[in-house]
């Protein structure tokens, strides 16, 4: 945890970069987490907390430029991963959910933060993927406060989670490694979904194009519901052929030219769905199972 | 020879006769022709009745008639061929009442996904560039919000888009569009960047929406302009630039635009190891040399080619005053693309001095009035554009911050003109021959495909000459001046024919059927789907979650939505009442030969060589299918789409009177002197929390 607040304080200094901003949302984030930290929080439900959360998420996520944006594309999962869980916890768990607590006393229902606090890892960790390669351009300083921001929300699960975790009852150790090991996979199937929507523009030759049709199927087969571990099933994906190729394609990709409305952004969008997403999903696969 | 033989020939022939006078490539077409292209008989007129005759795609001559005893003899020289006699009464013989014949207008700018999105409400002139209202949060939902997820479900909807943009500027004249599309082939108008628009044996017209990127050519300001403005080119600016932070040999000045040199520079994983001699590394070095650098390379190596035609790209578009804006041209000059047939559309922030140097280095200009008036409040300073010899043409844009085609542009650029709102005297240097030129000359010259050279296989467009490609329009006289008569006269309903490279596509059923083409060969036109408005709440049209969709699942889930609307008694009606003047659009058969329309037909029955297909699909998809409506964590619903845009605007009453009323010569009154109010546009500003974009290009791109 040391690191990892580590990790953001030095994020926290990295450079402006380009990219489009839109100022409202600097300063809805800013102004939820501070709602998030004072005394109202008390007098919150958990649903009524986590929902404010998830209204830090959108306008963090409104402030991040959309296209050709490596970081929206990571946050989006996240933010989609978010969503479904609280709807979740929303629609089956709504006496429990009334709690003038973050996290209600529920195995059950501990776990299921745990898979929040885990979509949040796993997004900073592909944000750090992110910030330190050369070829993206680096968030702006209102996005690196709103993230900042997030964190400091998010922190409170953290916590929370710690010290039931302390109690070995309500969260177990391994609770944690297995959300972390889900949400690098739903992160997977994410990003294959934005390769198979881009590959078209930059794999004229039909063999790459069954080569990177295939590898997008190796992806939609993993899951963690399956007998066999994760790790082995992502070791095996590393292993094939189709793997080592698809790798190959993603090293030297043409901007392709643009002609719509949304010009270079569009040409970016394409072109970092593809090339990006193929090198966070080798990123993710080397590192994480 | 028996009978029965006899028998079987005549019925050939006949055949034969009916066919090559409906598909006949060999076409005369008698009107009258404005004094541009033939001398009138009276000094008193600026036309003269005559005839183009056209034959396999070419003007093979044109001639004025001067009586009926010239008439005749034509009609003796053409008998067998196809003749259109373009009079509004039947009339065949001579008389001066014929309507008038015009090159095919030619419009070098429009956005051709997103026409079948109404005009945006909320552009008041209060944006600064065009990079503010991309980032503005409301502009996302009210065009991707409203475009998505549904536009990607299959290229059968994106075909049915571009077609509809086609349509819509045919129905105003225009018979070759500059814009994305595809599918399109052989379906209407020719598209400027397809060179089977043209008889040709240059490259085809390049159009990247964007040549300066201004997120990534900060480097170039920053790390190759001090060098430049030292003397050197940018060529030896990014090569010392290279050398210095990299360790790849060979390059130089001299290879760095080069292929090889390039590929080297497209290996990520050798920049990454090879370029790491500076430490202090410019953060866009990278990024610019490994995506940007071959672009404008390439760009560079097809301009300067022989056979090049020209390249079209925004530039400096929002007010003149902004500070990016008016830089761009600046960037464009540091990376040497102030070169011949680079033309720039909406160029508003130029100065008058980087004006003057694109007149000297034959570079072009495309205005787009109404899009600059409704986005930015002000347009190019036309003007001072002419005073430096640059040559300008209209573009549309697009419906959303533009018009239909330009024939409405040429409209609101009359009213400027009168307006003459800087009073640098509009109506002197821009009469109305000169705004035609702009919709016809000047832009086949700015793409340059005007010239006529028939050794070479050069048949030049926009004008009505022998050698000149045969793609005309047929136009109603409206007025006895020709140019003022399209300029100022003209309008949908008075689009009476159009002829694409010699062959009727769109006209006046009466003259339609004088061509052999009977009316179960062509929908009647106007036609407007009654019940598009009422499909959200009358249909249930099934929704497809775009969370976990695929490729395979948008495309099953858009084949149903299209069965379904194929099955629905949708009514057509037509409120424009244009009586005798109804047209039709001839059926076009080109989808059996399409890898991505034949599927849908086969599987639908929607067929989108019909302009009533095409309608129902993208009215079913455009009012049920968006994200607005469907999916709240990604869109809003108040800017969901409630009216589904018509194809004419006649089918829009609110739309022309805006149109008409929006730049008004004698009152102050009018939407664009309020627009230009400073107080008004910047309480808009504060309250729509707008400048930051403008502002944080500004620091990049500081002096």
């Amino acid at each position: 945890m040391k690191t990892f607040n580590f990790i953001f304080i030095l994020l926290f200094f990295v450079g402006c970069s380009t990219g489009t901003y839109d100022s409202s949302k600097d300063i809805a984030s800013s102004a939820l987490s501070r709602s998030i930290s004072s005394d109202q929080i008390d007098e919150m439900s958990a649903l009524g907390r986590l929902l404010t959360i998830e209204k830090h998420i959108s306008a963090t996520f409104d402030s991040l430029p959309q296209k050709g944006n490596p970081r929206f594309y990571i946050f989006e999962n996240f933010k989609e991963q978010i969503h479904g869980i609280i709807e979740d916890l929303k629609d089956n768990y709504p006496s429990q959910m009334e709690e003038q607590v973050f996290i209600p006393k529920d195995r059950v229902i501990a776990k299921k933060f745990v898979q929040i606090v885990s979509a949040h890892k796993v997004m900073s960790q592909a944000g750090i993927f992110v910030n330190f390669n050369q070829f993206i351009p680096k968030d702006s300083e209102v996005v690196t406060k709103n993230l900042m921001n997030l964190d400091r929300s998010m922190n409170h699960y953290y916590k929370a989670l710690k010290s039931y975790e302390a109690g070995g009852v309500v969260v177990k150790a391994e609770d944690f490694e297995k959300a972390e090991k889900s949400q690098n996979v739903n992160l997977l199937k994410y990003l294959a979904r934005r390769v198979e929507n881009s590959y078209e523009f930059f794999s004229p030759k039909s063999s790459h194009k069954r080569n990177i049709q295939r590898f997008v199927k190796q992806i939609r087969r993993l899951s963690v519901k399956k007998r066999s571990s994760i790790n082995s099933q992502v070791k095996r994906f590393r292993g094939y052929k189709t793997y080592s190729r698809v790798m190959n394609y993603a090293n030297s990709v043409e901007l392709p030219e643009s002609h719509t409305i949304d010009g270079y952004e569009d040409s970016f969008e394409k072109v970092e769905s593809f090339q990006f997403g193929i090198e966070l999903i080798d990123f993710i696969a080397t590192n994480k199972f | 020879m028996n009978i029965r033989n006899l028998i079987v020939i005549t019925f050939l022939c006949i055949l034969t006769v009916m066919g090559k006078q409906a598909h006949s490539s060999e076409i005369v077409v008698v009107g009258n022709i404005p004094d541009r292209y033939v001398e009138p008989n009276s000094k008193k007129r600026k036309f003269q009745l005559g005839y183009v005759h056209i034959k396999d795609r070419v003007i093979q001559d044109v001639q004025r008639v001067r009586n009926s005893r010239e008439l005749k003899k034509v009609k003796e020289k053409f008998a067998g061929v196809q003749m259109l006699f373009a009079h509004p009464k039947g009339t065949t013989g001579y008389s001066l009442g014929y309507d008038f014949i015009y090159p095919g207008m030619i419009d070098l700018h429009n956005h051709t996904k997103q026409n079948n999105l109404g005009v945006w409400d909320l552009a008041r002139g209060q944006f600064k560039n065009r990079f503010e209202w991309r980032a503005w949060t409301p502009y996302k939902y009210s065009v991707s919000g409203n475009m998505n997820p549904w536009i990607g479900y299959d290229n059968s909807i994106s075909c049915a888009a571009f077609r509809w943009s086609e349509m819509q500027a045919m129905v105003l004249g225009v018979t070759y569009l500059q814009g994305p599309s595809s599918c399109i082939k052989g379906f209407a108008i020719h598209q400027v960047e397809d060179n089977a628009s043209y008889i040709t044996n240059k490259g085809k017209v390049q159009a990247p929406t964007d040549l300066v990127i201004p997120a990534d050519m900060t480097y170039v300001w920053d790390e190759l302009r001090p060098l430049i403005k030292d003397g050197k080119t940018y060529e030896e600016a990014l090569a010392q630039r290279i050398n210095e932070a990299c360790d790849i040999p060979n390059i130089s000045a001299e290879t760095v635009n080069e292929l090889p040199a390039l590929k080297i520079l497209k290996d990520k994983k050798v920049l990454k190891e090879k370029c790491t001699k500076k430490e202090d590394l410019h953060p866009k070095f990278l990024r610019y040399v490994y995506w940007v650098h071959s672009s404008i390379a390439g760009k560079k190596r097809y301009i300067k080619s022989d056979n090049r035609s020209a390249i079209i790209a925004h530039l400096a578009e929002g007010r003149r005053d902004d500070h990016y804006n008016q830089k761009e041209f600046e960037v464009v000059k540091l990376l040497g693309l102030d070169l011949p047939n680079v033309n720039f559309v909406h160029g508003v922030g130029i100065s008058k001095e980087d004006l003057k140097h694109m007149g000297k280095n034959n570079m072009g200009l495309i205005w787009s009035l109404y899009s600059n008036l409704l986005l930015y409040g002000e347009t190019l300073d036309i003007h001072e554009a002419k005073k430096a010899g640059i040559t300008m043409s209209l573009g549309s844009d697009w419906l959303p911050t533009g018009t239909r085609g330009i024939l409405e542009e040429l409209k609101l650029a009359a009213n400027y003109v009168d307006k003459d709102p800087y009073k640098q005297g509009l109506k002197k240097t821009f009469n109305d021959e000169e705004l035609y030129l702009m919709v016809t000359e000047n832009p086949a010259k700015l793409i340059n495909h005007y010239d006529i050279n028939v050794e070479k296989k050069e048949h030049g467009i926009g004008q009505i000459r022998k050698g000149a490609m045969g793609t005309l329009i047929v136009v109603s006289q409206k007025h006895k001046d020709p140019y003022t008569n399209l300029v100022r006269h003209a309008f949908a309903k008075d689009i009476n024919m159009v002829l694409i490279d010699g062959n009727p596509l769109y006209g006046n059923t009466k003259y339609l059927n004088k061509l052999g083409i009977e009316s179960d060969r062509y929908e009647e036109f106007p036609m407007y789907l009654k019940e598009a408005d009422s499909l959200q709440d009358n249909v249930e049209v099934p929704v497809l979650a775009e969370k976990g969709s695929n490729k395979a699942s948008k495309k099953e889930h858009a084949f149903k939505v299209a069965k379904l609307v194929k099955s629905l008694k949708l009514e057509t009606g037509d409120n424009c009442g244009w009586g005798s003047n109804k047209k039709g659009f001839v059926h076009q058969d080109t989808i059996m030969k399409n890898k991505y329309l034949k599927p849908l037909y086969e599987e639908t029955g929607l067929n989108l060589d019909r302009f009533e297909d095409i309608q129902k699909l993208l009215a079913i998809n455009l009012m049920t299918q968006t994200r607005n409506l469907n999916e709240p964590s990604k869109g809003k619903l108040e800017y969901a789409v409630t009216k589904f845009p018509p194809l004419i605007s006649c089918h829009s009453e609110k739309y022309l009177a805006r149109l008409n009323s929006f730049v008004s010569p004698t009152s102050d009154k009018d939407e664009f002197t309020q627009n230009r109010d400073p107080a008004t546009v910047e309480a808009m500003r504060k309250e729509q929390n707008l400048g930051r974009v403008p502002e944080g290009l500004a620091e990049k791109y500081a002096d």
